[in-house]
């Protein structure tokens, strides 16, 4: 069955191989109903088994050859023979050098990034003394003052949501000076309301506020507002609903900033 | 005797077909059953205009609804594509965690909420058995149109609770050039 | 056995196989329905019935010494001056609280109805019309003055329910007290 001096892989099927002949014949007796034993191995000797149909050894020679044949595979080239097809398949999709980080856009302030969750447009960068309606009380005395961004934000995703100054897409909006720190306060910029739902589809003035050290900014200089965008998941196993996660920075808007002092 | 001969062919495929089509079978289950989700899926209650809708641990009344290009409440004024919707809620058999605080409008696919910017019916502490009547105003963009689905709820979380659900044709509704959102209070007089 | 009886074999074989199964056949269509039913039923009466249970009932008219203190007997009225709509009533439960050792933490957490629906009302409802008592209180306040205190709180009910129960979480493990109502 396999040449000599080579080898062969230790296959516990082979062992059984002479039985099962025998154990077949048995089994379709049992299935006609005549209540032979059941063990695999029982041989039941009765007259028509001495007449043993030339079925099984052909069912042997059939498996035999196979076995053989898959005998020959050289499992030791496996290993190789992998690597060679990986190389190859990288080698087709480009190789396997990093991908080139892609340049993020510049932006002047009034220009619009859009995602999809939300389009924003930076309009303004505003130093205050202070800004309660804002939510934003600076402490003169701590040498604090208020800077305020104001910012169109439209909702481009599906549902509405409530822009909180914590999270959601406050956070999609950093200022490079403060890194990135979330802002004091959102407010809408019509009514004054604090942490506002932002509808569908349905434009709103924000006003974003950070309390900063009153020297960090003067008037005239550039600031840079990052706005990333996020991946939308949506949770399978441990978590339901959909979320945005996975923040990548996606556009760098330079704004100058008015300072206003005491009010505009 | 030769019993044990070769049985015919059709014997001996037959359990191969057997096994074949009770795979073909189980692809046709496997087609038909509903996902997992679906066992918390909302059962929904549907309201006709000024009659009652009953879910689990709330009844909604819707008695009305408008589109205006302007709203106001007290002080507060505010323009737009609006839609002030009249009901009137209770709660049925308990009144803890009953407060109407899921009001959605879905409009072509996208889900619109209540309007936080005033004081409407939303969030509004639910009494048993006796209704509580408001507005609630859904802020929508200019080129809304087609029909919405106002689904009422006392939860956001709505996985197999009751939603009421009250169907609104944006075209054919009345349009007013100015509407109050009104807060909520007792639907009868005292 | 021979071939021929080997084809005879089948018809009376299956006859045999029933005569055979027949016990267990017969036990498996009583058990399974009564299994079926038995779980049915637990989980019918499991849901029913309340997750809350309280830590004691106390009857109507009567009083309960716990805590370092002797709360009850509970009285349940009808508010009045309440301006509410027809159909709807203002009741006032008040639990006089003898203070026997120092100030007790203690809380109204709803008013039960205890038959048929079995409905639950929260506090906090508002009622105008009616203000509480000068010197009532709406949870035991922490500095007392005096021994004797009087928590009173105003439900907003249906005409047409009850009888109720006033639930009352008292102590600094918040147990549960449930004061029947008449």
């Amino acid at each position: 069955m396999s040449p000599p001096g080579r080898r062969r892989p230790r296959r516990s099927g082979s062992r059984r191989a002479p039985a099962r002949p025998v154990a077949a014949a048995a089994a379709r007796h049992s299935w006609r109903g005549v209540g032979a034993p059941r063990h695999p191995y029982a041989v039941v000797v009765t007259a028509p088994d001495l007449d043993s149909p030339p079925a099984p050894p052909a069912r042997a020679t059939r498996f035999a050859r196979l076995r053989a044949a898959t005998d020959r595979v050289p499992t030791r080239w496996f290993a190789g023979i992998g690597t060679a097809v990986f190389l190859a398949a990288t080698a087709a999709f480009g190789g396997l050098e990093a991908v080139a980080v892609a340049e993020v856009p510049r932006l002047a302030a009034g220009e619009q990034h859009v995602n999809d969750r939300v389009a924003l447009t930076v309009q303004r960068a505003v130093l205050l003394d202070t800004f309660p309606e804002a939510g934003a009380t600076a402490d003169p005395a701590q040498g604090e003052r208020v800077l305020a961004l104001l910012v169109d934000a439209e909702n481009r995703w599906d549902r509405a949501e409530m822009v909180q100054a914590g999270g959601g897409v406050a956070s999609t909006i950093g200022v490079e000076a403060l890194k990135s720190t979330p802002p004091t306060s959102v407010a809408r910029y019509d009514d004054a309301s604090r942490d506002p739902w932002l509808q569908p589809l349905v434009p709103v003035a924000l006003v974003l506020t950070w309390i900063v050290p009153g020297d960090l900014f003067t008037d005239g200089e550039e600031i840079e507002v990052v706005l990333s965008d996020q991946t939308l998941w949506s949770g399978s196993f441990v978590v339901d609903g959909d979320y945005w996660s996975d923040p990548r920075p996606a556009a760098v808007v330079t704004v100058p900033i008015e300072d206003r002092g005491d009010g505009s | 005797m030769t019993a044990a001969r070769r049985p015919p062919l059709l014997r001996r495929i037959a359990p191969w077909a057997l096994g074949l089509a009770c795979v073909v079978a189980a692809w046709f289950v496997a087609l038909a059953t509903p996902a997992d989700t679906v066992a918390w899926e909302p059962f929904p209650v549907e309201a006709r205009t000024g009659e009652p809708a009953a879910g689990r641990n709330l009844t909604v009344t819707v008695h009305d609804a408008v589109r205006a290009t302007s709203v106001f409440s007290g002080g507060w004024r505010a323009e737009g594509t609006w839609v002030v919707v009249d009901v009137a809620a209770e709660a049925v058999s308990s009144e803890r965690g009953a407060s109407l605080t899921s009001a959605q409008l879905i409009v072509d696919g996208r889900t619109y909420r209540a309007t936080e910017r005033a004081e409407t019916m939303l969030d509004e502490r639910l009494s048993i058995g006796i209704a509580r009547r408001g507005s609630l105003g859904f802020e929508l963009p200019a080129d809304a149109a087609g029909t919405a689905v106002l689904q009422l709820a006392l939860n956001p979380d709505t996985r197999a609770d009751s939603v009421i659900e009250y169907r609104i044709d944006l075209d054919a509704l009345p349009v007013a050039a100015e509407r109050e959102l009104v807060d909520a209070q007792w639907a009868e007089a005292p | 056995m021979s071939s021929r009886e080997v084809l005879a074999a089948p018809a009376s074989g299956r006859g045999r196989w029933w005569r055979r199964n027949g016990a267990a056949l017969l036990a498996l269509a009583l058990l399974l329905p009564a299994s079926v039913g038995v779980i049915g039923v637990q989980e019918w009466r499991t849901n029913n019935t309340e997750a809350v249970v309280p830590a004691d009932t106390i009857p109507a008219g009567e009083s309960i010494r716990t805590e370092g203190a002797l709360l009850g007997p509970v009285a349940v009225s009808d508010a009045p001056g309440a301006e509410l709509p027809p159909g709807a009533r203002a009741v006032v439960a008040t639990v006089p609280v003898a203070l026997e050792s120092g100030p007790i933490t203690c809380g109204v957490s709803a008013l039960r109805e205890t038959d048929g629906e079995r409905r639950r009302w929260n506090t906090g409802a508002s009622v105008t019309g009616w203000s509480a008592p000068r010197d009532s209180w709406t949870t035991c306040p922490s500095e007392p003055d005096g021994s004797d205190v009087v928590v009173s709180v105003v439900f907003v009910v249906p005409t047409g329910a009850g009888p109720f129960a006033l639930d009352l979480l008292v102590g600094p493990e918040s147990r549960l007290l449930r004061f029947e109502l008449d």
